[in-house]
């Protein structure tokens, strides 16, 4: 029995272990890391990869109002959110600006189908490796250059 | 969270409430005022009322976060005392002054924005008003 016993604590040391290294292998994403991927999903027109950023209970603020919760990030995504970076848009840029904490600032801009470059700055709020605040404020619209200009 | 989405819905309907009408105050607690400070998350330069969003530490959510919303006057009445579209930069730190919402949810209607700098925004003249006869009440006149 007490064979038995040790084999059996030895068994759950191990798994203990392997779980731990496995959490330990697995470290949480620093708020700059996680907005650099929630960039990179953007460019990438991934919409799984952006919603996934999210926390559950994450809010988006955005001049079309407010989102609550992870799955109405998702439908907002869906519903074509990424328009931002639709394929006519080669020339999207977004920067990480400051990073202050948890708090992490980004600007972006990108030229829409008629020319006009759009501006903008995001302020996203990043807690264990998810975003649980996000708010976009859309700068004055530059329009495009006359045609005489191009 | 929780509170922050109640907030927001809140902050969403005082819009849509005070879309056809003038500024009105009964939804706020102007016998007095509180103070907050925190990091500017979106500047609403819109009517009928402009919204500030300010990301505030807060210990006790899980985040360490909670989201205030502030609004004041319409573009007009704020552009006559100063303010503009850029007047609040997302991302600065700003130490805000507002009479709380009475239902006690995260914001209200904003009295002052200090920026980091010390520069100072006032918001609408009735807010001033108010703030003015507080004032002079706490000060026995």
């Amino acid at each position: 029995l007490i064979t038995r016993l040790a084999r059996r604590s030895a068994i759950t040391c191990a798994l203990g272990g392997a779980a731990l290294i496995a959490a330990a292998a697995e470290p949480v994403r620093s708020p700059r890391d996680v907005v650099r991927h929630h960039i990179e999903a953007m460019l990438a027109h991934d919409a799984a990869a952006l919603v996934d950023d999210y926390a559950d209970d994450a809010v988006m603020v955005l001049s079309s109002g407010v989102f609550s919760g992870k799955e109405q990030i998702r439908q907002l995504f869906a519903r074509g959110a990424t328009r931002r970076t639709a394929p006519t848009d080669d020339q999207a840029v977004f920067t990480i600006t400051r990073v202050d904490g948890d708090v992490v600032i980004e600007e972006w801009s990108r030229r829409a189908a008629d020319g006009a470059t759009l501006r903008g700055t995001d302020v996203l709020v990043v807690h264990a490796g998810r975003i649980v605040f996000h708010a976009t404020q859309p700068a004055a619209q530059v329009p495009a250059p006359a045609p005489a200009q191009r | 969270m929780k509170q922050a989405r109640t907030l927001v819905c809140a902050a969403a309907l005082l819009t849509a409430s005070l879309g056809g009408a003038h500024h009105s105050y009964a939804l706020f607690d102007s016998s007095k005022t509180v103070t907050i400070s925190g990091t500017a998350a979106k500047f609403d330069w819109t009517n009928p009322h402009l919204f500030i969003w300010v990301y505030v530490p807060d210990r006790s959510q899980k985040s360490g976060y909670e989201l205030y919303a502030f609004e004041s006057g319409s573009l007009v009445v704020m552009a006559r005392d100063g303010w503009d579209r850029n007047t609040i930069r997302p991302g600065e730190k700003l130490t805000v002054e507002y009479f709380p919402l009475k239902d006690g949810r995260h914001g209200g209607s904003l009295i002052q924005v200090t920026h980091s700098d010390g520069r100072i925004h006032r918001g609408d003249p009735y807010g001033q008003q108010v703030i003015e006869q507080l004032r002079a009440k706490a000060l026995g006149k």
